[in-house]
């Protein structure tokens, strides 16, 4: 009996389904959800957007709800004496003066930019981040301060911004300050206040007065079904002398788009949470990630991220998009030291992300290095090799293992580098499951330049599928590209980082 | 929404949303505990859920969005399709026939699996259909017409020698 429509009915008529359990125990169940919200999750107040496309359906009921100032000040300077809890010592220079204004605030377009809503004492009534647990008067802060924003009421998109609001927080000295900012950016990744966050993606945030700092980016599905979009919690955590600074926007989305409004704003707060004035040269702190160098090597070097190959095992409505990553992320896994330990006279360095569904699921960093002279090119390429073949790699905070030794591949790659190593490598992914990231390093050598490529995918315990049908390994629902999209890649960046000596 | 109110709902309904999810998914035991969730969250939410016209729906779509969450995590943590659905021993035996009728219903498009369950295991009318996955109902109705032809293909395929055509 092939009609589809009475096996159907069969089926409604069967309801096949699992035994009947008690409706005790959901009711318990939700008990529990219910307290737990209760105690972390704020109170509304947040709109619901749209970040990349399609429509979305806004909560029916909890928006609106506003924060209740429990002392509303006459000024922005005045250090009005706190009723709340947080703010109850008084060695603190902490004033609302140093929270950050609508000046400040970048919006990320196309939204409007943030006007200043309500602004406490202390940390307010409502919970400001859904994710953290604790507030920063129970990490021991001697003075807090809050200001609550909105998207421009009555412009475009204003409903659909979400909120934002800042903390800010005095210690008793600048190691206290450190320690706490280092909990809230744990607190801000794990996100214990919120059952099934995912982690999306973060950012650093550095320079200047800045001791410390990350944007870390998270998102929830809503209990709402009517709701069709996630909910993202961004979360800018920095240290800047005894300070803390804490700045949340929530808002509804349907993908993953890279915090950078928030990481400028947070820097800005920085500034101004300390009464410092923001340096005319950002660019003095550049990372080994960071800023290209100069001398001979400029952006016709690096890669050009609308020329990589899909990851097609995931579907990205963004694609390979360029991020900046951390300060201590390394080009290839197994490297031991920073690249500045080779000698180069100069660097130029470029990285890209693969997202779906909020997470990262492929990486790609490239970096090129010019040298004095063609001989000392070939020792940091020996080095590197070493590197490669012993994985003596200490700066990724986990073991990366070889999987398959340095091969010659300078053949493959068509550019006509003088030598070029490629070798595989697998260290675990942080989802606390069985994913694995599948890098291939490579290191190529061209005159007085090396381009090392590190290009890391998502999977576990296999690897991607590489087509071999005899592989224990082989996916058959897995599309076959994996070696291709290598090589593709491989080619790419020695392309780019040789193409202005051939 | 009270105890008894939603007991009543529980005891109406939990055996039939299973079976829907069920068929959505693919995932027997798994479709057990997303409802299971999602009747806990409706009870977190129960003053909201007083004022919801359709109950039912609204533990049915919450379930729905919980499975596609798990699946997406699993999924994205590289398990291979085999690994991410295992049956529990303690789960009863499902009819062979329902099995199989599973089984094409997840080679299907998921808009197209979505709306023929909807109509035809939750018996759900068009218009309902259409509001539960926001389309319009001319959407729906195409929707049923190819998931149909292409179910019916997928069944002749383990049942050869039988022809179905749409009426």
């Amino acid at each position: 009996m092939s009609d589809p429509i009475s096996r159907l009915d069969q089926f409604r008529a069967d309801a096949p389904g699992a035994p009947m359990t008690s409706p005790a125990e959901a009711r318990k169940r939700g008990d529990q959800i219910r307290r737990r919200k209760r105690t972390v999750v704020a109170a509304g107040a947040a709109a619901v957007a749209a970040v990349v496309a399609g429509p979305i359906i806004f909560l029916s009921t909890g928006l609106g709800d506003k924060g209740i100032d429990p002392a509303p000040a006459p000024s922005d300077s005045a250090a009005v004496p706190s009723t709340s809890r947080s703010a109850s010592a008084s060695a603190s220079d902490l004033s609302r003066a140093n929270l950050p204004t609508e000046g400040d605030l970048v919006a990320d377009e196309p939204y409007p930019a943030w006007v200043q809503e309500q602004t406490y004492d202390g940390e307010g009534t409502d919970p400001s981040n859904d994710c953290l647990t604790e507030s920063l008067a129970d990490s021991g802060a001697l003075a807090t301060f809050r200001r609550d924003f909105v998207a421009k009421p009555g412009d475009e998109m204003a409903d659909a911004a979400g909120t934002l609001n800042a903390v800010v927080a005095e210690f008793g000295s600048a190691d206290e300050a450190e320690k706490v900012r280092s909990d809230l950016t744990d607190a801000a990744t794990s996100c214990p206040g919120v059952d099934g966050a995912e982690i999306a993606g973060y950012l650093p945030v550095e320079g200047g007065v800045i001791s410390g700092g990350n944007v870390d980016v998270v998102t929830y599905l809503p209990d709402d079904p009517g709701m069709n979009a996630r909910w993202e919690v961004a979360t800018a955590v920095v240290s800047a002398e005894d300070r803390v600074l804490v700045m949340t926007r929530k808002r509804g989305v349907q993908d993953y788009v890279s915090p950078t409004d928030l990481q400028t704003s947070a820097v800005n707060a920085a500034y101004r949470m300390v009464g410092a004035t923001p340096s005319a040269d950002p660019s003095a702190d550049s990372t080994d990630t960071g800023p290209p160098a100069a001398d001979g090597l400029s952006a016709v070097n690096l890669i050009d991220g609308s020329t990589l190959p899909a990851l097609d095992r995931f579907e990205s409505s963004r694609g390979w998009s360029q991020y900046t990553p951390a300060q201590d992320v390394p080009t290839i896994a197994c490297q031991k030291e920073w690249l500045s330990s080779l000698g180069a006279t100069a660097k130029i360095a470029s990285d890209y992300r693969w997202d779906a569904d909020g997470a990262m699921v492929g990486q790609v960093h490239m970096a090129v290095l010019e040298f004095s002279d063609a001989n000392a090119a070939g020792a940091a390429y020996n080095e590197v090799m070493e590197w490669q073949e012993v994985c003596p790699a200490n700066k990724l905070g986990v073991d990366p293992q070889v999987t398959a030794l340095p091969i010659d591949v300078s053949a493959d790659l068509d550019a006509g580098p003088k030598r070029a190593a490629r070798s595989q490598a697998t260290y675990p992914g942080t989802d606390g499951n069985d994913s694995i990231w599948f890098e291939t390093e490579l290191v190529a050598e061209y005159e007085t330049r090396l381009v090392l490529v590190g290009y890391a995918e998502l999977a576990g315990p296999c690897p991607p599928s590489t087509g071999d049908k005899e592989d224990p390994c082989y996916q058959s629902e897995q599309p076959d590209s994996w070696p291709d999209r290598i090589l593709a890649i491989e080619k790419a960046a020695v392309t780019a980082g040789i193409s202005d000596l051939r | 929404m009270d105890e008894d109110e939603f007991d009543a709902l529980y005891h109406a309904s939990y055996r039939r949303l299973c079976a829907q999810l069920y068929a959505m998914i693919g995932d027997f035991d798994e479709a057990a505990e997303c409802v299971q969730e999602a009747f806990a969250r409706a009870w977190a939410h129960r003053r909201k859920m007083s004022s919801v016209d359709y109950p039912e729906a609204w533990v049915r779509t919450t379930a729905y969005r919980l499975a596609v969450g798990r699946w997406r995590r699993k999924k994205y943590a590289g398990r291979a399709a085999d690994r991410a659905v295992g049956v529990r021993t303690e789960m009863p035996a499902v009819d062979e026939s329902h099995v199989a009728l599973v089984a094409a219903l997840r080679q299907l498009p998921e808009a197209q699996r979505q709306a023929i369950v909807l109509h035809h295991i939750a018996d759900l009318p068009i218009h309902q259909v259409a509001a539960e996955v926001g389309a319009p109902t001319g959407t729906i109705k195409a929707r049923l017409a190819r998931g149909r032809a292409a179910l019916a293909e997928l069944l002749a395929e383990g049942d050869p020698g039988t022809v179905w055509k749409e009426a």
